[in-house]
Formats: structure tokens, sequence, C-alpha cells
């Protein structure tokens, strides 16, 4: 009898604690970083995955590793799961020298349990959800936020206050439709801001990114593409424009279509076709991961730790010397300028095709949507 | 013999369940909540209300001082008590751990008999009720046949409810208050009695926890007249910051929250801004006779949150700036900068203080010569909107519909 009575309150009790605990959920990775010690982190090998959206209820939240996963939409859905959104964004470790750790200090610690947030994603939210009330609007949402990994350090051996933590973060917003059309322009953010009078149009470097892109000194960078508005803050404009350039490149390369339609480029390299899909054209360049160019009897060598991220490329005694998020690249001629950052995508660097391949000695040509590279 | 005894241990096991039902009020100057967590607002309600319950996951709101008693509440289809007792209660601070009181077990109590635990601080406090209750719970009313006539189940459950103490009743918007704000106003400006305090308080603790953006918008969305007020999205702002670790966004989002946080704890606030947004209200004559559009004031040097050295301090260009105001006294409180002089903006008289703090010359567009025209003089063209009360922010915990 006490058995059964046991039994039978521990069941209730469990199924009591178990309501309204919904925050508590999910899992936590910890990892010893030399310098750092633990953080919080995802190792996406370890990663669980995201529950089904499907079996996301409305309102429901879930932490899946320091990913904060939020569903606010009822039936209706734009059909875009955590994982899209994440292909919109950086990967956690993927900007060199810095790293997506949780706030060091955050009362959010205390007054919820929550910790190792570093990803926001708000799937299906509906309504006013842009700059301007569009019937029937939807939008989707990633925000990360990474931290400058020297200061972190300093900062957890207690050399360095939280407030100084310098930090980089990326906002994605993906809408049923156009963004422009849910307010998502220089004007409405002007006339909406306080600051709205200094935000400037275009880009710093005067390169057109996006549809309409438009910077607020010294940090922020928003440029919008087709269904997606992009928001880049960093320390300097120049590190938030070259984050930016990548994301343009990820929204052109999802598979769900988010960017604008372009006509494919194809690479031929020895009139053979290359790295389909991975070229194109970002505002008039070429961008290319560098890979592309070893069929051109390109060697590569890749140095990647977590403060750096260098490829080497050689060929017959030319050389070049790309970094991610560089606006220039060392070639055993001197430094030049890029026409487009170096950014990575996949575990490469993606690179101005057209400079990178001219510095190694290799010509190219282009006639319409077809390039072909020609070694000399 | 044996079906009967399984049939009286099935039956204790449902009373067990129905055991759970039976709430425990926590009686004495209360005010509802809800969670922050949904719309529309019936859906979020802390409930059940009146009165609040003392159970896990549960959170209650209560004035500074007030006396909690302990009452069992007997609803229609509700086991028979026939008799409970306290275990064991405690108020304790979630803050600084402080325990207020502490009691042990009680005497056996009849099921309509209260119980006193004691008084909640004469301050604001977060803190948690933590307990343990018994009861003796007999058949129901109307027994199942063949069961056992003589079952009784002593229960006891560990409850747990957070306990909010403010000063008065939460004020619009936080009418009900939500409870991810009092986790915060309840915690910064926990120990004080009076709302001149807790207001410092408060504005304090934001603008040093706080991260001004630099002025681009945030979580704020505008109506169609948007010099009538605004919305808010309050629990996107407070999502993000688990992640950011700061309260971020530009003035609006800092004057909603700090109102919020105001309000929270009981004392009336608004907001409002030195300018207007619309075009045509933004036109002045200048001096020279021909009409002029404020593009921007520029500010006396400025200590931005967070407090101390960070991105956005010094000199800035604002189309407007907004603030928190106490109506009753045109009385501005502001979290989102410190006047470096003079440090936080508690309660500054609008006009002169403020006004001249922040205002250090108008820029106009004169629209006849398209040159623009400095003015060095704060009250120039100083237009508090909406005037003279400010507005209360739609406070939302999700985007608005629209239609």
């Amino acid at each position: 009898m006490r058995l059964i009575l046991t039994l039978g309150i521990g069941v209730l009790l469990v199924i009591s604690l178990m309501e309204g605990q919904v925050l508590q959920e999910g899992y936590i990775g910890k990892k010893e970083i030399p310098g750092l010690g633990t953080v919080l982190i995802w190792g996406r090998k370890e990663r669980p995955p995201y529950p089904s959206v499907e079996l996301l209820k409305p309102q429901h939240t879930v932490i899946v590793d320091g990913h904060f996963l939020l569903r606010r939409g009822s039936q209706r859905t734009m059909g875009l799961r955590p994982e899209d959104l994440e292909q919109l964004i950086y990967d956690l470790e993927e900007i060199p020298g810095w790293i997506t750790a949780p706030p060091p200090e955050s009362m959010h610690k205390k007054i919820y349990g929550l910790q190792g947030v570093h990803t926001i994603i708000n799937l299906d939210d509906f309504g006013y959800v842009g700059l301007k009330p569009v019937p029937g609007g939807m939008r989707c949402r990633i925000l990360r936020i990474w931290r400058d990994l020297t200061q972190l350090s300093e900062y957890n051996q207690g050399r360095r206050n939280s407030q100084e933590l310098k930090a980089i973060e990326i906002e994605v917003r993906v809408y049923d439709r156009p963004a422009k059309e849910h307010g998502e322009t220089l004007s409405e953010y002007r006339w909406q801001s306080q600051a709205g009078m200094r935000m400037k149009e275009g880009t710093l470097s005067g390169f057109p990114l996006g549809e309409e892109s438009w910077y607020l000194e010294p940090t922020t960078l928003f440029f919008r593409i087709n269904r997606c508005v992009v928001i880049v803050r960093a320390p300097d404009l120049w590190l938030s424009e070259a984050l930016a350039w990548g994301i343009e490149y990820r929204i052109q390369q999802h598979p769900k279509m988010l960017g604008m339609a372009q006509k494919p480029v194809t690479l031929l390299v020895a009139n053979k076709p290359i790295g389909q899909g991975k070229v194109i054209s970002l505002a008039g360049v070429t961008v290319a991961p560098l890979s592309t160019l070893e069929p051109a009897q390109v060697a590569l060598e890749t140095k990647r730790t977590k403060t750096e991220w260098t490829v080497t490329a050689r060929r017959n005694g030319q050389w070049v010397k790309v970094k991610a998020f560089s606006w220039e690249m060392e070639t055993d001629k001197g430094k030049v300028k890029l026409e487009r950052p170096v950014f990575p995508y996949k575990g490469e660097l993606v690179v101005p095709l057209r400079q990178v391949a001219e510095a190694l000695g290799i010509s190219v040509q282009q006639k319409g949507q077809t390039i072909a590279l020609l070694p000399k | 013999m044996r079906l009967r005894q399984a049939i009286s241990f099935f039956l204790i096991f449902l009373l067990s369940a129905f055991a759970l039902a039976v709430d425990v009020a926590l009686d004495g100057t209360h005010y509802p909540l809800r969670w922050g967590e949904r719309e529309p607002i019936e859906d979020d309600l802390v409930k059940p209300y009146p009165p609040p319950i003392w159970a896990n996951g549960y959170a209650a709101c209560f004035k500074r001082g007030s006396q909690i008693t302990l009452r069992l509440i007997r609803r229609q289809g509700d086991p028979e008590v026939q008799g409970w007792k306290v275990l064991y209660a405690e108020l304790r601070s979630k803050v600084t751990g402080e325990v207020y009181w502490k009691h042990g077990e009680s005497r056996m109590l009849g099921p309509n008999e209260t119980y006193t635990l004691g008084s909640v601080p004469e301050f604001i406090e977060w803190a948690e009720l933590r307990g343990s209750v018994i009861m003796m719970v007999g058949p129901p009313s109307e027994p199942e046949p063949g069961g056992s006539e003589t079952s009784l189940l002593v229960q006891t459950i560990d409850r747990v409810t957070e306990i909010f103490v403010v000063l008065d009743e939460p004020k619009a918007p936080m009418d009900p208050a939500w409870v991810s704000v009092l986790r915060i106003s309840c915690q910064w400006a926990r120990g004080e009695s009076t709302v001149e305090g807790a207001a410092r308080k408060l504005t304090m603790e934001l603008h040093r926890n706080g991260n001004y953006n630099g002025g681009e918008l945030a979580y704020t969305r505008y109506p169609s007249d948007p010099d009538t007020g605004e919305y808010f999205y309050l629990r996107a702002y407070l999502e993000d910051d688990l992640g950011r670790g700061r309260y971020w966004g530009q003035c609006n989002d800092f004057a909603d929250f700090l109102t919020c946080l105001i309000t929270s704890v009981g004392t009336p606030r608004s907001v409002q801004r030195t300018h207007p947004l619309v075009t045509i209200r933004r036109i002045t004559d200048l001096p020279n006779g021909n009409p002029g559009y404020l593009l921007v004031f520029e500010t006396n040097p400025l200590d931005a949150a967070p407090t101390g050295p960070s991105s956005w301090d010094g000199q800035s260009s604002w189309a407007y700036h907004q603030f928190c105001l106490d109506w009753a006294n045109n009385e501005v409180w502001d979290g989102s900068i410190a006047f470096i002089l003079d440090s936080f903006v508690f309660g500054l008289p609008r006009e002169p203080d403020y006004r001249n703090h922040l205002v250090l010359r108008y820029i106009f567009l004169d629209l006849v010569t398209r040159q623009e025209v400095r003015i060095d003089e704060p009250s120039f063209f100083w237009q508090p909107t909406p005037s003279p009360s400010g507005f209360i922010p739609g406070v939302y915990a999700s985007a608005l519909p629209s239609k």
C-alpha cells in the first residue's frame, strides 16, 4: 500500500513540477578552452536536434544548447525551421577571435535559471512585426551574439569588467514577403529612430550591399535583400560590413530562395565546370570559395586557430594570402585592396575571384554568365 | 478480499490526485498578476485569482506590510478535508537569502480554520514562501460503492511560491503587473519603502544595467499618429536580453521599460517625448520669420547607459528624446542617460532643469532658404509631446495584430 501511495504521489509531483518549467528544458554543452576555462557552448556534433517545428506549440519556448527558440505562430507557418535560419548566420566559432558565449553577468541567470543563451530564434511571429503594419504579415528571425575571445579571457581572469566586453551582434529577419513592404527601409528607420538623422545611405566602402543598405556610425550596418533584413553591429563598421557581405552570400546560397533571383554563374577551369552554385555575383563582383582555384594548379594552405583564419594560395612561385573578414590580401608583390571582403562559408574562405586569380597568374575571361580561368 | 483491497488502493491513489486540487489560499492585501508570456491578457493571467494560492510555480503580489493568512479553498468536487496543519513555512528573500519568519509545525486545524503566517516586509522585496502543508483527506462526500470506508489519506506537498512585495497596487501599463517585470523591479528596488526611493533605485539600476543602442529603432512601434503613443514589445525586449545580458534599446525602450518598472511597484508614471514626430508639428517660425523644420537638437555631454564609459557617451544629435514622466509634478526620470555633471536623472523638473541639462542647441532647416539654422536656446522649441501628461505605452507580450 505504501509503495502504491508513494508511486502515485511521486508521479503527480513529477507532473506538477514539469508544468511551467518549459524554460528549464534543453541541454547546454560545456567546453574547455585553453586560457578561457570552461565556457558554455554548443558543439555542432554534440548538439541535440531541435524539436520538430510541428511539435512546437504556439508560445512554446525551448533551449537547445544556448539557442533560445520560440515559436509564436498559431496555425500558419512560414515553413522555415531553426536550421534554415542558422544557415543565414555565422557558426558559433566561425568568426576568428570571437566566440558565442553567454553574457557573463545577467540577471536572467538568477531570474529564470537560464544560462548559456547566445542565439535567439523566433519562428512564425505574426502581426505588426516590421516597421509598418502589414495585413497577415509574418516574420522569422535569428539573433546571435559573439564576444571578444581575448577580452572574455581577461574577464574570466578578473582583469576586465563585463561592461567593457566587446560584442558582435548579427540579426537576420526573414519576412513572408519583400521586406520593403514591411517598412524595412532607410526612410522608415530615419523617422522612427532617435538618431535616424545620423543614419547614412549605402556602405562605408561605397559598394552596394543588398537592395538597400545604410549605417549608423560607429558600429551598425543595415541592409535589405528581398525578404531578408540584416543588421550587423560590430566594434567597427569595416568589420560590420565584411560580416554583412558574407551574410548576403549566405542569403543568396539559401536553398529556400530567400535572396534575389540570380542567373547562375558558370566557372570553367580547363573547360570543366567548377564550384557550381558556389560562384555568384555580389553586386557585380564574382566571388567564389578558394577551392574553386585548385583545378588551376593552385595549392592551398589553411591556418585556422581560435583567433585567426588564413589561407595561402600558391601557384608557380606566385602566392596570395587571405584572411577571414579582411578587406585586403597579401601577395608576393605586396598588399592589394579587395573589391569584396574575404568571408567564410562552410569551412572555406570565399574571395573575389578575379582579383585572387589574377594575382596567382591566372587570366580570367568572362562572357555573359560564364567565367573561364585560363592559367597563363 | 484481494479485489476489495485493490479497489481500496486505487481509491487512495485517486484521492491523492484529488487532494492536489485542494488549494491553499494566501490571504492578505494582494494584487493580480500576469506572466508576460502571451496575448491576449486573459490567457496570460496568473490563475486562480483571487485569492492567490500557495503552490509550486506560482507567483503572488502583496502590498508591503500585508499579513499573509492561510486558508483552504474548498471547491465543488474537492475531497473532504478532515483537518490540516502547516508542517513548516518560511518567507525568504530571493535577493539576500534573509529569512523574515519561520514557522514550525502547527496544531491540527479544522477545514475552515485559517492560519496566520506573518507579514511581508514593509519594503519592496522579491521573496519566496516555502513550506509544507499536511492534509487529512477523507473519502469524497459520496464514496464509491464497495470502496474502503476507512481510507484516509495523509498527504504532504512541499510548496514554493514567488512573493512580490510592492508599495501599492501596480499601475498602468502594469495593471496587472508582469511577473517577468516584477522579478527585475523587486530585485532592483529591494529595501525601498517610498515612492521616491524606489523610483531612484530603478532609474539608477536601469542606467547601470542598460545598454543604449545609439538611437536606432528597437522594440517599439508607432500607431498611425505616433505623437499619441506607442506600442512596446516587452517580452521580445526581455528575451533578447537573454543573449545580450543588458537591457538594450533606444530612448523609447528605456523610457517605456522604466515606466513598467516603476508602475509595477505601484507608482503611476507616463512617457513623454521632447518633440513631436509628425513633420507638420516640427515646424515653427524662426527668428528671421521664415518657417523652420526641426532636424535635430544637439545635446550637452551625456553619460549614455551603461553608467561609466561606453560607446555612445558624449554629445548627441537627436530628432527627439523620450523619458519617463511623473506627470503630477512634471518631473523627469530617465534611465537612458545621466548628465555628466549632475549624474542620474532622478525627478528633475522638466522645465527648466531637465530641458537645460539636455538641450544645447536646435538645428532647423529654413524652409525658405534651405539653409540650416542653429539656435542656442533650449527653450526656443521645447515641445513635450503629447502634452501635458504624456502617454501610457501599450505593452505587449507578442506583436500586435495587423489587420
